[in-house]
């Protein structure tokens, strides 16, 4: 028979029997178990626990995350719709709106949500005082909160066209993009704590990139997709290692013929999938993007899934009431609509698109009107799991955890 | 005449021993305990054994002392009782409703030294018993809830590796976990 290595346990004849002395793996299963709260705290306990909580357990905890309702930015109000629902994040939401001064939402993702403020440098001084810009990242289920500046410049509203691309699921780090005019991308590593700029001007043809982009992103699978009214879909891949010559890989995918060149259009994941859908005034399409790389150029196919007459949803509306769609659900066939009329009325509803026979409206509350100002919805996926906070001093204190040497090393992007 | 009767009398007790059908499971410090076959099935490891045809006479359980192993028995011959009384719903093993009449019997149930519970969580990770993995956890879980990271250490017994700086950081970086 023979000799096996000696446990913990067996070492210490079999007296005394503590936490440590479990396998890696069954620790990681105990500690799956408690909630994201005690573990962010268990965090500081050893630095084991820190390294098996945040490779192991955080990415299992948020590998499917929930959804109950989107979040948009009406009249400069953020609106979590049916996802405040708990009396303390109600609470805390409260103490965080009378902190942020002009607000402006700027993406969700996975949990996370990203927005932008300014605030007077020197508030006391009457003139204009230069402003001081910041992003700031938010979960609303950890109740965390984080801001990151942003050098001040004249005209801060270019800061808006920024997108998040987080995923829990992979590793707690998130990145925030600035799509720095039509030629580079900068990038907010928290990783790191530093702004990164990437250009990518000479992959995009011209009329693609001087066309008007749709302002909302959607992160997925390593990269951030945005419409251009040229009639094609940009892909930046965000999630990559900064290659010496400090760019970053772009490609812009052709919409279908019938949707090219309309805003009336969205991009959204829906259950793990690019999908498109576009409005004109006969029907509702949706298509969902193929991606096959079997030579080596890249193969993508829109394939058409479903075609809706509008006036199937509109039926029961004043005439001259128009479609958007604004945002995928991220497991039904459902997709969230924006109804105007002329452009000043406008309604947010959520559309079942899947069994024909089942198709309808879900009027969640009829009596809601945004006017214009509702111009950004998004899907807003709860995650448990915190990320990191303070990143953003990060370079300046130096940090040097080190990982203890006899764990198994897992590069964490 | 004779003979029918005698067969009935057969059939009865062939009925008998299909219904109380024992096993006998053997702690790794060699004793022996003879459970109901339905009893030890709670276990997903022993489950698997017996299907496989594997469990002839004794099945060793070479991880697990008798001590452990008779505690173990408890909490499955309870459980199954209680599955056998009722729809099998009502057992829910993360109930936190009052309803669940098993609450109080787990509560006492876990009230052990620290020793006996890990010991517990490694006998019910190997011998795959969901119910009893989940509630030593929730019960690990709860002993660390409203506890400092110093105090968790000095319960269980962890050695602190961080440099006071290092701790200092990652404290500040939780904070909002404190609160």
């Amino acid at each position: 028979m023979k000799r096996r290595k000696l446990n913990n346990k067996e070492r210490n004849h079999g007296v005394f029997t503590s936490i440590d002395d479990l396998s890696d793996d069954l620790k990681i299963e105990i500690l799956c178990k408690f909630p994201a709260k005690l573990l962010a705290k268990l965090t500081c306990v050893c630095k084991s626990w820190q390294f098996l909580i945040i490779n192991f357990c955080f990415p299992k905890m948020a590998s499917k995350l929930a959804y109950t309702g989107h979040v948009s930015c009406v009249k400069r109000c953020i609106n979590f719709k049916d996802v405040l629902i708990d009396e303390k994040l109600i609470a805390w939401w409260k103490t965080i709106e009378r902190t942020l001064n002009k607000r402006d939402l700027l993406d969700s993702c996975n949990g996370l949500v990203l927005g932008f403020y300014t605030t007077a440098l020197y508030p006391q001084s009457q003139s204009s005082s230069p402003r001081l810009c910041r992003y700031y990242v938010l979960n609303i289920l950890t109740q965390q909160f984080d801001t990151i500046t942003k050098q001040p410049h004249p005209r801060t509203s270019r800061y808006k066209y920024a997108a998040l691309a987080y995923d829990p699921s992979k590793s707690c780090h998130y990145k925030i993009v600035y799509f720095q005019g039509f030629s580079a991308l900068n990038i907010y590593n928290s990783k790191t704590g530093v702004w990164i700029s990437l250009k990518y001007q000479h992959q995009l043809e011209h009329h693609v990139r001087k066309a008007n982009w749709e302002k909302r992103s959607v992160y997925f699978d390593g990269a951030l997709y945005r419409l251009s009214m040229s009639g094609h879909l940009i892909k930046f891949i965000v999630d990559q290692e900064i290659t010496a010559s400090a760019r970053v890989k772009v490609e812009s995918i052709d919409l279908p013929e019938v949707a090219k060149k309309s805003p009336l259009a969205c991009i959204g994941v829906n259950q793990g999938v690019m999908h498109f859908s576009h409005s004109d005034k006969s029907n509702l399409r949706i298509w969902m993007l193929r991606h096959n790389c079997i030579r080596t150029d890249n193969n993508y196919v829109w394939c058409l899934k479903y075609t809706i007459p509008s006036q199937a949803i509109l039926s029961q509306m004043i005439p001259s009431t128009y479609l958007k769609p604004m945002a995928f659900h991220p497991y039904d066939d459902t997709i969230i609509l924006s109804l105007r009329v002329d452009n000043w009325f406008c309604k947010i509803e959520e559309y079942y698109f899947g069994d024909i026979q089942e198709n309808k409206l879900r009027l969640s509350d009829p009596h809601t009107h945004y006017g214009s100002a509702c111009k950004v919805v998004f899907p807003y996926l709860q995650c448990e799991v915190p990320f990191p906070i303070g990143t953003e001093k990060l370079i300046r204190s130096k940090r040097t955890i080190k990982q203890p040497a006899h764990l198994k090393d897992f590069t964490s992007s | 005449m004779a003979s029918s009767s005698t067969s009935v009398v057969v059939s009865n007790k062939e009925k008998e021993n299909k219904n109380t059908k024992k096993v006998t499971l053997k702690s790794s410090d060699g004793e022996s305990f003879e459970v109901d076959e339905s009893v030890a099935m709670e276990s997903q490891t022993i489950k698997h054994i017996i299907e496989d045809g594997c469990a002839n006479n004794e099945i060793p359980l070479p991880n697990v002392t008798s001590g452990i192993l008779s505690r173990v028995i408890e909490y499955c011959k309870k459980h199954k009782e209680a599955a056998g009384e009722s729809e099998p719903s009502v057992t829910s093993y993360t109930s936190n409703s009052t309803t669940n009449p098993l609450t109080e019997w787990d509560t006492e149930f876990v009230k052990v030294d620290q020793n006996t519970l890990f010991d517990l969580i490694l006998a019910a990770n190997y011998l795959d018993i969901k119910g009893l993995l989940d509630l030593t956890c929730k019960t690990v879980a709860d002993m660390m809830k409203g506890k400092t990271p110093q105090e968790i250490r000095e319960t269980f017994h962890i050695k602190n590796d961080y440099t006071p700086e290092e701790e200092a950081e990652v404290r500040k970086e939780n904070q909002w976990a404190f609160e």
